[in-house]
Protein backbone atom coordinates (compact mmCIF):
# COMPACT_ATOMS: atom_id res chain seq x y z
CA UNK A 1 0.00 0.00 0.00
CA UNK A 2 2.88 2.34 0.82
CA UNK A 3 4.41 1.63 -2.55
CA UNK A 4 1.18 2.65 -4.27
CA UNK A 5 0.99 5.85 -2.22
CA UNK A 6 4.60 6.61 -3.01
CA UNK A 7 4.08 6.27 -6.74
CA UNK A 8 0.93 8.40 -6.59
CA UNK A 9 2.81 11.15 -4.76
CA UNK A 10 5.53 11.13 -7.38
CA UNK A 11 3.08 11.56 -10.22
CA UNK A 12 1.35 14.37 -8.33
CA UNK A 13 4.60 16.11 -7.54
CA UNK A 14 5.81 16.16 -11.11
CA UNK A 15 2.81 18.28 -12.03
CA UNK A 16 3.60 20.99 -9.43
CA UNK A 17 5.34 24.34 -9.99
CA UNK A 18 9.08 24.29 -9.39
CA UNK A 19 10.33 26.31 -6.45
CA UNK A 20 13.70 27.93 -6.89
CA UNK A 21 16.10 26.99 -4.12
CA UNK A 22 15.59 24.38 -1.46
CA UNK A 23 13.99 26.52 1.20
CA UNK A 24 10.43 26.36 2.38
CA UNK A 25 9.70 29.63 0.64
CA UNK A 26 9.24 29.95 -3.06
CA UNK A 27 11.40 32.86 -4.08
CA UNK A 28 9.67 35.01 -6.66
CA UNK A 29 12.53 35.91 -8.93
CA UNK A 30 10.36 37.39 -11.69
CA UNK A 31 10.76 40.92 -10.32
CA UNK A 32 14.48 40.59 -9.56
CA UNK A 33 17.03 42.56 -11.52
CA UNK A 34 18.76 39.70 -13.26
CA UNK A 35 21.02 39.54 -16.27
CA UNK A 36 19.89 36.19 -17.62
CA UNK A 37 16.71 34.13 -17.64
CA UNK A 38 16.26 30.55 -16.53
CA UNK A 39 18.12 28.64 -13.87
CA UNK A 40 19.78 30.54 -11.01
CA UNK A 41 22.59 28.49 -9.50
CA UNK A 42 23.77 28.78 -5.91
CA UNK A 43 26.97 30.52 -4.86
CA UNK A 44 28.79 27.24 -4.29
CA UNK A 45 28.16 26.15 -7.88
CA UNK A 46 30.02 29.27 -8.97
CA UNK A 47 32.75 28.77 -6.35
CA UNK A 48 31.99 32.23 -4.97
CA UNK A 49 31.82 33.54 -1.42
CA UNK A 50 32.05 37.08 -0.08
CA UNK A 51 35.76 37.99 0.06
CA UNK A 52 35.89 38.69 3.79
CA UNK A 53 36.17 36.21 6.64
CA UNK A 54 33.22 35.33 8.83
CA UNK A 55 35.16 36.69 11.83
CA UNK A 56 35.64 40.08 10.15
CA UNK A 57 31.98 40.21 9.12
CA UNK A 58 30.93 39.54 12.72
CA UNK A 59 33.08 42.47 13.88
CA UNK A 60 31.49 44.70 11.24
CA UNK A 61 27.91 43.71 12.01
CA UNK A 62 28.40 44.09 15.76
CA UNK A 63 29.67 47.62 15.14
CA UNK A 64 26.81 48.44 12.76
CA UNK A 65 23.82 46.71 14.33
CA UNK A 66 22.62 47.24 17.88
CA UNK A 67 19.65 45.17 18.97
CA UNK A 68 17.19 46.46 21.58
CA UNK A 69 18.66 45.99 25.07
CA UNK A 70 15.82 43.71 26.16
CA UNK A 71 16.29 41.31 23.23
CA UNK A 72 17.76 38.04 24.47
CA UNK A 73 16.61 35.73 21.70
CA UNK A 74 18.57 33.00 19.95
CA UNK A 75 18.40 31.50 16.50
CA UNK A 76 19.31 32.26 12.92
CA UNK A 77 18.32 35.04 10.55
CA UNK A 78 19.33 34.14 6.99
CA UNK A 79 19.22 36.87 4.36
CA UNK A 80 19.12 35.26 0.93
CA UNK A 81 19.41 37.24 -2.29
CA UNK A 82 20.28 37.12 -5.95
CA UNK A 83 23.59 38.55 -7.17
CA UNK A 84 23.45 39.64 -10.80
CA UNK A 85 26.17 39.97 -13.39
CA UNK A 86 27.01 43.48 -12.10
CA UNK A 87 27.67 42.13 -8.62
CA UNK A 88 24.50 43.86 -7.41
CA UNK A 89 22.40 42.23 -4.74
CA UNK A 90 18.61 42.24 -4.99
CA UNK A 91 15.54 40.08 -4.57
CA UNK A 92 15.97 39.58 -0.85
CA UNK A 93 14.30 36.93 1.24
CA UNK A 94 14.64 36.10 4.92
CA UNK A 95 14.54 32.74 6.73
CA UNK A 96 14.15 32.77 10.49
CA UNK A 97 14.76 29.91 12.90
CA UNK A 98 14.90 29.88 16.66
CA UNK A 99 17.61 28.29 18.81
CA UNK A 100 15.82 24.94 18.67
CA UNK A 101 15.54 25.03 14.88
CA UNK A 102 11.82 25.81 15.00
CA UNK A 103 10.12 28.46 12.83
CA UNK A 104 10.00 31.91 14.40
CA UNK A 105 9.40 35.48 13.34
CA UNK A 106 11.76 37.86 15.08
CA UNK A 107 10.65 41.46 15.53
CA UNK A 108 11.37 43.91 12.71
CA UNK A 109 13.88 45.62 15.02
CA UNK A 110 15.97 42.45 14.69
CA UNK A 111 15.58 41.47 11.05
CA UNK A 112 15.48 44.90 9.41
CA UNK A 113 18.94 46.07 10.57
CA UNK A 114 20.43 42.77 9.46
CA UNK A 115 18.82 43.11 6.06
CA UNK A 116 20.15 46.66 5.77
CA UNK A 117 23.61 45.47 6.81
CA UNK A 118 23.62 42.93 3.99
CA UNK A 119 22.34 45.50 1.51
CA UNK A 120 25.10 47.99 2.34
CA UNK A 121 27.92 45.46 2.00
CA UNK A 122 30.10 46.11 -1.01
CA UNK A 123 29.59 44.42 -4.38
CA UNK A 124 29.58 40.65 -4.39
CA UNK A 125 31.98 38.89 -6.77
CA UNK A 126 30.62 38.60 -10.28
CA UNK A 127 29.96 35.18 -11.74
CA UNK A 128 31.15 34.17 -15.16
CA UNK A 129 30.11 31.46 -17.54
CA UNK A 130 26.71 30.31 -18.65
CA UNK A 131 24.72 31.46 -15.60
CA UNK A 132 25.79 34.91 -14.40
CA UNK A 133 23.14 35.42 -11.72
CA UNK A 134 23.45 33.34 -8.58
CA UNK A 135 21.87 32.89 -5.16
CA UNK A 136 23.90 33.82 -2.10
CA UNK A 137 23.10 34.31 1.54
CA UNK A 138 24.44 35.47 4.86
CA UNK A 139 23.10 33.77 7.97
CA UNK A 140 23.42 35.53 11.30
CA UNK A 141 23.63 33.23 14.28
CA UNK A 142 22.25 34.91 17.37
CA UNK A 143 22.73 33.64 20.89
CA UNK A 144 21.11 35.34 23.87
CA UNK A 145 20.68 38.55 21.91
CA UNK A 146 24.25 38.67 20.54
CA UNK A 147 25.40 37.91 17.01
CA UNK A 148 27.97 35.18 17.50
CA UNK A 149 28.61 34.00 13.97
CA UNK A 150 27.97 34.69 10.32
CA UNK A 151 27.62 31.83 7.86
CA UNK A 152 28.94 30.91 5.34
CA UNK B 1 15.75 -24.89 21.05
CA UNK B 2 12.47 -25.71 19.37
CA UNK B 3 10.92 -22.53 20.76
CA UNK B 4 13.79 -20.47 19.32
CA UNK B 5 13.32 -22.04 15.92
CA UNK B 6 9.61 -21.36 16.15
CA UNK B 7 10.23 -17.75 17.21
CA UNK B 8 12.66 -17.14 14.34
CA UNK B 9 10.37 -18.72 11.82
CA UNK B 10 7.58 -16.42 12.95
CA UNK B 11 9.78 -13.28 12.90
CA UNK B 12 11.65 -14.03 9.72
CA UNK B 13 8.88 -13.10 7.28
CA UNK B 14 8.42 -9.75 9.05
CA UNK B 15 12.16 -9.06 9.01
CA UNK B 16 12.42 -10.00 5.37
CA UNK B 17 9.42 -7.82 4.52
CA UNK B 18 10.96 -4.87 6.37
CA UNK B 19 14.27 -5.31 4.54
CA UNK B 20 12.42 -5.61 1.26
CA UNK B 21 10.57 -2.36 1.97
CA UNK B 22 13.85 -0.68 2.90
CA UNK B 23 15.48 -1.88 -0.30
CA UNK B 24 12.47 -0.77 -2.33
CA UNK B 25 12.68 2.74 -0.92
CA UNK B 26 16.42 2.98 -1.60
CA UNK B 27 16.07 1.57 -5.10
CA UNK B 28 13.17 3.89 -5.86
CA UNK B 29 15.13 6.92 -4.65
CA UNK B 30 18.33 6.00 -6.50
CA UNK B 31 16.46 5.37 -9.72
CA UNK B 32 14.61 8.68 -9.59
CA UNK B 33 17.39 11.11 -8.67
CA UNK B 34 20.03 9.99 -11.16
CA UNK B 35 19.80 13.09 -13.36
CA UNK B 36 18.23 15.51 -10.95
CA UNK B 37 19.67 18.53 -9.18
CA UNK B 38 19.13 18.22 -5.43
CA UNK B 39 17.71 21.74 -5.33
CA UNK B 40 14.91 20.79 -7.71
CA UNK B 41 11.33 20.03 -6.75
CA UNK B 42 11.56 16.65 -8.50
CA UNK B 43 14.52 15.56 -6.37
CA UNK B 44 12.75 16.59 -3.20
CA UNK B 45 9.55 14.86 -4.28
CA UNK B 46 11.50 11.69 -5.06
CA UNK B 47 12.92 11.74 -1.54
CA UNK B 48 9.49 12.31 -0.02
CA UNK B 49 8.02 9.49 -2.09
CA UNK B 50 10.81 7.11 -1.10
CA UNK B 51 10.16 7.95 2.54
CA UNK B 52 6.50 7.12 2.00
CA UNK B 53 7.63 3.64 0.98
CA UNK B 54 9.82 3.29 4.05
CA UNK B 55 10.16 6.14 6.53
CA UNK B 56 13.05 4.47 8.37
CA UNK B 57 15.71 4.85 5.68
CA UNK B 58 18.12 7.13 7.49
CA UNK B 59 20.30 8.09 4.57
CA UNK B 60 17.32 9.39 2.59
CA UNK B 61 16.36 11.62 5.53
CA UNK B 62 19.99 12.80 5.57
CA UNK B 63 20.01 13.59 1.86
CA UNK B 64 16.62 15.25 2.16
CA UNK B 65 18.05 17.69 4.68
CA UNK B 66 21.20 18.52 2.77
CA UNK B 67 19.98 21.16 0.27
CA UNK B 68 18.52 23.26 3.08
CA UNK B 69 21.83 23.53 4.91
CA UNK B 70 23.48 24.71 1.71
CA UNK B 71 20.69 27.26 1.39
CA UNK B 72 21.06 28.72 4.91
CA UNK B 73 17.65 27.33 5.86
CA UNK B 74 18.72 25.52 9.00
CA UNK B 75 15.22 25.19 10.41
CA UNK B 76 14.04 23.19 7.42
CA UNK B 77 17.19 21.08 7.38
CA UNK B 78 16.76 20.21 11.02
CA UNK B 79 13.24 18.91 10.36
CA UNK B 80 14.93 16.03 8.54
CA UNK B 81 18.43 15.45 9.88
CA UNK B 82 17.45 14.30 13.40
CA UNK B 83 15.29 11.62 11.73
CA UNK B 84 18.39 10.42 9.89
CA UNK B 85 20.25 10.24 13.20
CA UNK B 86 17.31 8.37 14.74
CA UNK B 87 17.12 5.67 12.03
CA UNK B 88 20.78 5.47 11.06
CA UNK B 89 22.71 6.64 14.11
CA UNK B 90 26.02 5.00 13.26
CA UNK B 91 26.72 7.33 10.36
CA UNK B 92 24.06 10.04 10.65
CA UNK B 93 24.65 11.04 14.28
CA UNK B 94 28.29 11.99 13.63
CA UNK B 95 27.18 13.62 10.38
CA UNK B 96 24.62 15.71 12.27
CA UNK B 97 27.35 16.64 14.76
CA UNK B 98 29.55 17.75 11.85
CA UNK B 99 26.74 19.82 10.33
CA UNK B 100 26.10 21.51 13.68
CA UNK B 101 29.81 22.26 14.12
CA UNK B 102 30.80 23.42 10.63
CA UNK B 103 27.57 24.49 8.92
CA UNK B 104 25.49 25.83 11.78
CA UNK B 105 28.21 26.84 14.29
CA UNK B 106 26.03 25.18 16.96
CA UNK B 107 29.02 24.12 18.98
CA UNK B 108 27.14 23.01 22.10
CA UNK B 109 24.88 20.79 19.99
CA UNK B 110 27.84 19.41 18.06
CA UNK B 111 29.69 18.55 21.27
CA UNK B 112 26.70 16.57 22.56
CA UNK B 113 26.41 14.62 19.31
CA UNK B 114 30.13 13.96 18.90
CA UNK B 115 30.44 12.83 22.53
CA UNK B 116 27.50 10.46 22.10
CA UNK B 117 29.02 9.15 18.88
CA UNK B 118 32.29 8.45 20.66
CA UNK B 119 30.61 6.83 23.66
CA UNK B 120 28.53 4.53 21.47
CA UNK B 121 31.44 3.64 19.21
CA UNK B 122 29.96 5.14 16.04
CA UNK B 123 33.26 5.29 14.20
CA UNK B 124 36.20 7.57 14.94
CA UNK B 125 35.97 10.31 12.35
CA UNK B 126 34.45 11.81 9.23
CA UNK B 127 35.26 14.37 6.54
CA UNK B 128 39.01 13.58 6.85
CA UNK B 129 39.18 14.34 10.56
CA UNK B 130 38.73 12.62 13.89
CA UNK B 131 35.85 13.42 16.22
CA UNK B 132 38.50 14.82 18.59
CA UNK B 133 39.51 17.35 15.91
CA UNK B 134 35.96 18.66 15.64
CA UNK B 135 35.52 18.63 19.41
CA UNK B 136 38.69 20.70 19.62
CA UNK B 137 37.25 23.23 17.17
CA UNK B 138 33.94 23.37 19.07
CA UNK B 139 35.60 24.02 22.41
CA UNK B 140 37.94 26.56 20.84
CA UNK B 141 35.01 28.48 19.38
CA UNK B 142 33.32 28.39 22.78
CA UNK B 143 36.55 29.81 24.29
CA UNK B 144 37.13 26.67 26.40
CA UNK B 145 40.74 26.72 25.32
CA UNK B 146 42.12 24.11 27.71
CA UNK B 147 39.54 21.56 26.61
CA UNK B 148 40.21 22.53 22.99
CA UNK B 149 43.90 21.89 23.56
CA UNK B 150 43.17 18.48 25.05
CA UNK B 151 41.14 17.33 22.05
CA UNK B 152 43.32 18.85 19.33
CA UNK B 153 46.43 17.35 20.91
CA UNK B 154 44.72 13.96 21.17
CA UNK B 155 43.74 14.14 17.51
CA UNK B 156 47.26 14.96 16.38
CA UNK B 157 48.83 12.39 18.72
CA UNK B 158 46.63 9.63 17.33
CA UNK B 159 47.79 10.37 13.78
CA UNK B 160 51.44 10.73 14.79
CA UNK B 161 51.21 7.31 16.45
CA UNK B 162 49.73 5.82 13.30
CA UNK B 163 50.36 6.36 10.44
CA UNK B 164 52.88 9.07 11.33
CA UNK B 165 53.61 12.79 11.71
CA UNK B 166 53.70 13.40 7.95
CA UNK B 167 50.04 12.37 7.78
CA UNK B 168 48.81 15.02 10.19
CA UNK B 169 46.38 17.22 8.25
CA UNK B 170 47.54 20.80 7.66
CA UNK B 171 44.40 22.10 9.35
CA UNK B 172 45.12 20.09 12.49
CA UNK B 173 48.44 21.94 12.79
CA UNK B 174 46.75 25.20 11.85
CA UNK B 175 44.12 24.98 14.57
CA UNK B 176 46.74 24.06 17.17
CA UNK B 177 48.45 27.27 16.10
CA UNK B 178 45.17 29.15 16.42
CA UNK B 179 44.69 27.72 19.90
CA UNK B 180 48.00 29.20 21.09
CA UNK B 181 47.28 32.39 19.16
CA UNK B 182 43.99 32.78 21.01
CA UNK B 183 45.87 32.20 24.26
CA UNK B 184 48.17 35.07 23.15
CA UNK B 185 51.09 32.64 23.26
CA UNK B 186 52.52 33.80 19.92
CA UNK B 187 55.95 32.10 20.17
CA UNK B 188 54.08 28.81 20.71
CA UNK B 189 51.62 29.45 17.88
CA UNK B 190 54.21 30.16 15.18
CA UNK B 191 55.76 26.66 15.00
CA UNK B 192 52.32 25.15 14.46
CA UNK B 193 51.55 27.56 11.63
CA UNK B 194 54.89 26.56 10.14
CA UNK B 195 53.99 22.87 10.43
CA UNK B 196 50.76 23.67 8.61
CA UNK B 197 52.71 25.43 5.85
CA UNK B 198 55.08 22.48 5.63
CA UNK B 199 52.09 20.26 4.88
CA UNK B 200 50.40 22.77 2.61
CA UNK B 201 52.86 25.27 1.18
CA UNK B 202 51.41 28.75 0.92
CA UNK B 203 48.18 27.97 2.80
CA UNK B 204 46.77 31.51 3.19
CA UNK B 205 45.22 31.25 6.69
CA UNK B 206 48.51 29.86 8.10
CA UNK B 207 50.43 32.70 6.43
CA UNK B 208 47.94 35.27 7.67
CA UNK B 209 47.89 34.19 11.28
CA UNK B 210 51.64 33.58 11.37
CA UNK B 211 51.92 37.18 10.15
CA UNK B 212 49.59 38.31 12.92
CA UNK B 213 51.64 36.43 15.52
CA UNK B 214 54.90 37.93 14.19
CA UNK B 215 53.36 41.40 14.25
CA UNK B 216 52.36 40.87 17.86
CA UNK B 217 56.00 40.03 18.59
CA UNK B 218 57.07 43.26 16.88
CA UNK B 219 58.34 41.68 13.67
CA UNK B 220 56.33 43.85 11.29
CA UNK B 221 58.63 43.49 8.28
CA UNK B 222 58.38 39.72 8.09
CA UNK B 223 54.65 39.94 8.85
CA UNK B 224 54.07 42.19 5.85
CA UNK B 225 56.11 39.86 3.62
CA UNK B 226 53.93 36.95 4.64
CA UNK B 227 50.79 38.98 4.01
CA UNK B 228 51.94 39.87 0.50
CA UNK B 229 52.52 36.18 -0.09
CA UNK B 230 49.05 35.38 1.25
CA UNK B 231 47.56 37.98 -1.09
CA UNK B 232 49.26 36.44 -4.10
CA UNK B 233 48.25 32.92 -3.11
CA UNK B 234 44.60 33.87 -2.62
CA UNK B 235 44.60 35.48 -6.07
CA UNK B 236 46.07 32.24 -7.45
CA UNK B 237 43.14 30.37 -5.95
CA UNK B 238 45.04 28.60 -3.19
CA UNK B 239 42.49 27.77 -0.51
CA UNK B 240 41.42 25.10 1.94
CA UNK B 241 40.91 21.67 0.44
CA UNK B 242 38.30 20.65 3.01
CA UNK B 243 35.41 18.98 1.18
CA UNK B 244 32.86 21.52 2.33
CA UNK B 245 34.98 24.62 1.78
CA UNK B 246 32.81 25.62 -1.19
CA UNK B 247 29.70 25.76 0.99
CA UNK B 248 30.88 27.15 4.30
CA UNK B 249 33.87 28.79 5.97
CA UNK B 250 35.73 26.68 8.47
CA UNK B 251 36.78 28.88 11.43
CA UNK B 252 39.48 31.44 10.59
CA UNK B 253 39.21 31.00 6.84
CA UNK B 254 40.50 34.27 5.36
CA UNK B 255 40.06 36.13 2.11
CA UNK B 256 41.63 38.96 0.16
CA UNK B 257 39.69 41.55 2.14
CA UNK B 258 41.16 40.34 5.42
CA UNK B 259 44.71 40.50 4.08
CA UNK B 260 44.20 44.01 2.66
CA UNK B 261 42.76 45.18 5.94
CA UNK B 262 45.68 43.84 7.96
CA UNK B 263 48.26 45.25 5.55
CA UNK B 264 46.60 48.65 5.97
CA UNK B 265 46.57 48.35 9.77
CA UNK B 266 50.21 47.27 9.99
CA UNK B 267 51.23 49.94 7.52
CA UNK B 268 49.76 52.63 9.73
CA UNK B 269 51.65 51.44 12.83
Amino acid sequence: MFKILGFLLLFAASAQAQPLGAGRYVLDTASCHRCDTGWIPDYYSKRIKYPLSSEALVRKVRAAVVFPKNFKGSGYVTVKFVVNCEGEKNCYHIYETDGRYQPIHFAKEITEPLLQFVKQLGPWPRATGKYRDYFAFLAFKIKDGVITNIIP
Amino acid sequence: MLSRILFLSLCLPTLLAAQSQHDSAEHFFDSRIAHLNYNSAEWQSAADSALMIDSTVGFIWQLRSMPYFKDGDYGSGMQYLPKAAQYNPVSSLPYMAFMKCIFMKDYEGAIRDFQESKQKGYGIGLMDHSYDFFLGICYMELDSLNLAQQYLQASIAATVKHPGENWVHYNEWFYMGMLWYKKHQYPLAIPYFEMSLKQYDGYPPALFYKAQALAQKGNKTEALQLLEQAKVNIAKGIHSTEDNDFYVNYPYTIYAGDVEELITVLGKK
